[in-house]
């Protein structure tokens, strides 16, 4: 068959998309990754063939002109306060009204939508796979006919704020309702003669690669997938052939924090700081002006601007990181305990579920101090219960089919959701 | 919630750039995403604790407490939507009265606090001339009125003497004061349900200049806004008649605030019931206590001081005529609804000045005598549910419906 796969282009929004395209692809179907052109040498790099649709997305020129705002970890988007889902409606509205304008539409500009429609209708997939804010590849299924399925990075906090979201929504007065991404998704596929359905937003099914004791329940039909770790292209350095002479610790405040949103948020000179007097063999990712700045950190520590997690994590005892999702999958597979330094999107829900799962320590912005890092590695180095915790949860996701496991059942599901172009099923 | 740096910088401040066009010339993805936009950003602002902007993204029933907190910080303040906003009353008396200051902007363009134009036949846009014969309805109005809103009520409720259940609005308000807006502007019989209808989908018309509505909504609008025209093209005074029509959605939104304060001070409503002649002084204490047009919005024609601030030509002024019905510098007891208040009419609702200035006569009867018919048929009328109230309404208050009954 033909699978059309398609993310945004940010590269860690893609990577979690690249071993099952590489899995649809061994298995001998036609595979097609489509985004806007900026990521066309990041899929090309991941081996795969690439279609250019549109112009660059301009979130990060928003994010300029509105002078940072929304701040990602603005209240009034918080998926998480305690909760994985929003409570009531204006809370609900309000993410909603604030994503649909400055991320849904920006990540999905129309020239992006319209590029893929056409390509979608001159190549004609059985299957479209989208990162689960490209709505983009729903709208050119639903043209098309092509089955539809998101691909998760994370635990479904989309899927479940949508949910509570429709809920919410069917419980005002209709007065009252409103629905700004399907506003935006109705005017947008009636350019194409095609109608939306709530479908659209969530998939005709989801793969899932978060493991099931992590997973938010959407009542969604869903695929569990093993998660298999791609970081992008890179080169295993020589030092990771010695095993370490003490606990290896990494701490990794994330490379799209710090490329594309700009400030940590938290002093990473104090985390090293309060870390100094241990013994352990710390692995800080931070590039040469972060590093100017570090005066006091443990003895034995590596600085290095990049490594890729599924080369260094397998020999760490620990690592601290802000919750970045291919950070948090590649720990949780490699069965390392996690200090997560949560805030942004989905961040804290995955936090709060390893935390509750015994397997780390959730350290919301409120509580993060210095010493609460510091306590955290501690008690992960001295208290073995947390890394049997760690241990289960590796277990649990090896239980879930690889991503070419999954492939006949792929097969299956797309050849029942299959349809005809929306043209031709009135 | 902590209240944000108070800044007058524009530069510095979040807001959309203009459309630059009529709604009608905007596609569909550029007028949706405009308003979208637009929205997101009122909710940013309200969440980041701006009080203009809450009282903009409208999702309260009750916006008097973001007015209170306007008025909390003095006379002028600037919202980080890009406009200068005032509940002082003395403050917003020399503006309104000012020919420094606009409906739109010296050029007639919208400015881009404006989230939207319908282009010149949109009467809410500009100044409007004052008829020239004075702002008092013809006699012969006043009985129209009176025989159409008559027999609304009696088609609705026959038997005097019996029990009834029924929805305000939609059952008496808004049908009697359409009828007879139709009767007076001579729309012939067989167009009335059009009327009607029409002046539904403008409901929204004012709110749309202001507070971002849903694409469909603001397509609506601006289709009725071409039918509505067309329909009154044979009228004697079309331009007069057009804005009269508009005035419906006022009359009907200050009658359903005065009922609803009248029932809420049942003494009140008992007092009118006794003495009908008190339904104007009603009236007039509804247009201070909470009238139809909450805010109106001007533009600095000539660089101005106000307030000790110096505002270039262009600059956005909102006055919250509600909140100013409510200054304690003013009013005495100013939340307290009071039909023998002395000063009512110091108000600034419906001013000369503004767009329903030439109609707000009209729009006074209709109210006026909504009352006194309600009040002499239905003296036991009480209220019999909740209110539903519109979301993004900051500009026209009033219930969408208000279950009552009377026995």
């Amino acid at each position: 068959m033909r699978v059309l796969l398609t993310s945004f282009a940010h590269h860690t929004h893609y990577y979690g998309l690249v071993p099952l395209a590489w899995a649809l692809l061994a298995a001998g179907h036609e595979v097609r990754v489509a985004s806007q052109p900026a990521l066309t040498d990041t899929i090309t790099g991941s081996g795969l063939a690439a279609v250019p649709v549109g112009t660059d997305h301009l979130i990060h020129e928003y994010r300029v002109r509105m002078a940072g705002e929304p701040r990602p970890n603005h209240p009034a988007i918080a998926f998480d306060e305690a909760r994985p889902e929003p409570l009531d409606w204006d809370h609900a509205l309000g993410i909603e009204a604030i994503l649909a304008p400055y991320f849904y539409l920006l990540a999905n500009n129309d020239s992006m939508v319209d590029d893929l429609v056409d390509f979608a209708r001159s190549w004609q997939p059985d299957l479209v796979l989208w990162e689960p804010t490209t709505y983009a590849g729903a709208v050119a299924a639903q043209v098309t006919g092509a089955a539809h399925a998101r691909v998760l990075w994370g635990p479904d906090v989309m899927g479940s704020a949508r949910r509570k979201f429709v809920a919410l929504r069917d419980q005002q007065p209709p007065e009252h309702r409103e629905d700004p991404t399907a506003e935006w998704l109705t005017w947008t596929l009636d350019r194409y003669g095609a109608s939306f359905e709530e479908e659209l937003l969530t998939g005709q099914f989801t793969i899932d690669p978060t493991p099931p004791s992590l997973r938010l329940d959407t009542g969604l039909p869903t695929v569990g997938m093993r998660y298999v770790p791609y970081n992008g292209t890179s080169v295993v350095p020589d030092w990771l052939s010695e095993p370490p002479a003490r606990p290896r610790v990494c701490l990794t405040l994330g490379v799209s924090a710090r490329e594309v949103l700009g400030g940590d948020g938290v002093s990473q000179g104090d985390i090293l700081e309060a870390l100094a007097d241990l013994d352990i063999e710390l692995v800080a990712t931070l590039d040469a002006s972060q590093r100017a700045e570090i005066r006091n950190y443990p003895k034995h520590t590596r600085f290095t601007d990049f490594v890729p997690m599924h080369a260094l994590l397998p020999s760490c005892s620990a690592i601290i990181h802000h919750g970045g999702a291919g950070t948090y999958a590649t720990a949780v597979i490699n069965a390392v305990p996690q200090v997560m330094l949560a805030e942004l999107w989905d961040a804290p829900v995955k936090a709060r579920a390893v935390a509750e799962q015994g397997a780390g320590f959730f350290l919301p912005p409120a509580e993060l101090t210095p010493q609460a890092v510091r306590d955290a590695v501690v008690r992960i180095l001295d208290d073995p219960s947390v890394a049997t915790a760690a241990h289960r949860l590796r277990e649990e996701t090896f239980g879930d089919p690889t991503p070419a496991g999954i492939v006949p059942e792929l097969e299956r599901l797309a050849a029942q959701h299959r349809r005809p172009p929306a043209d031709a099923r009135h | 919630m902590a209240e944000p740096t108070v800044t007058d910088d524009l530069t510095g401040a979040l807001t959309q750039p203009p459309l630059g066009r009529t709604v009608r010339a905007v596609a569909d993805r550029e007028l949706g995403t405009h308003l979208l936009e637009t929205r997101g950003i009122h909710w940013i602002h309200a969440a980041n604790g701006d009080p203009y902007a809450t009282v903009l993204r409208g999702q309260a029933d009750d916006p008097y407490p973001a007015y209170e907190r306007v008025r909390a910080r003095g006379a002028l303040s600037f919202s980080p939507t890009g406009s200068w906003v005032t509940a002082d009353h003395a403050l917003a008396a020399s503006i309104l009265c000012s020919t420094d200051f606009g409906v739109s902007g010296a050029d007639g363009a919208p400015v881009p606090q404006q989230v939207l134009s319908y282009g010149e036949g949109c009467p809410l846009e500009r100044e409007q001339a004052l008829p020239a014969a004075g702002d008092v309805p013809e006699s012969g109005q006043r009985g129209v009125v009176e025989g159409i809103h008559r027999e609304t009520l009696e088609g609705l409720a026959p038997d005097p003497s019996a029990s009834y259940a029924f929805e305000l609005l939609g059952g008496f308000v808004r049908p009697a004061v359409t009828a007879a807006a139709a009767a007076v502007l001579g729309v012939p019989a067989d167009r009335r349900a059009d009327f009607a209808d029409l002046l539904e989908r403008l409901r929204p018309l004012s709110d749309s200049l202001l507070a971002p509505q849903s694409l469909r909504t603001v397509r609506a609008a601006d289709g009725a806004l071409a039918e509505l025209t067309a329909l009154l093209a044979d009228s004697d005074d079309s331009p007069g008649a057009l804005l009269s029509a508009l005035g419906v959605t006022a009359a009907v939104q200050l009658t359903g605030n005065a009922v609803l304060a009248l029932l809420a001070h049942p003494e009140q409503w008992r007092e009118l019931c006794a003495r009908p002649g008190l339904a104007a002084a009603a009236v007039e204490e509804t247009l201070r206590y909470d009238p139809p047009v909450q805010l109106d919005a001007r533009v600095v024609r000539v660089g101005t001081e106000l307030a000790g601030r110096r505002l270039p030509a262009g600059a956005h002024v909102v006055v919250l005529t509600a909140a100013t019905g409510r200054d304690p510098e003013v009013f005495t007891d100013p939340e307290r609804f009071d039909l023998a208040r002395p000063d009512a009419a110091a108000h600034l609702a419906l001013h000369p000045a503004g767009p329903y200035g030439p109609v707000a006569s009209l729009v006074r009867l209709q109210a006026e005598v909504a009352l006194r018919t309600l009040a002499g048929r239905f003296p036991g009328l009480r209220q019999a549910g909740d209110v539903l109230r519109p979301r993004r309404a900051p500009v026209g208050r009033g219930p969408l419906s208000v279950p009552v009954s009377s026995s």
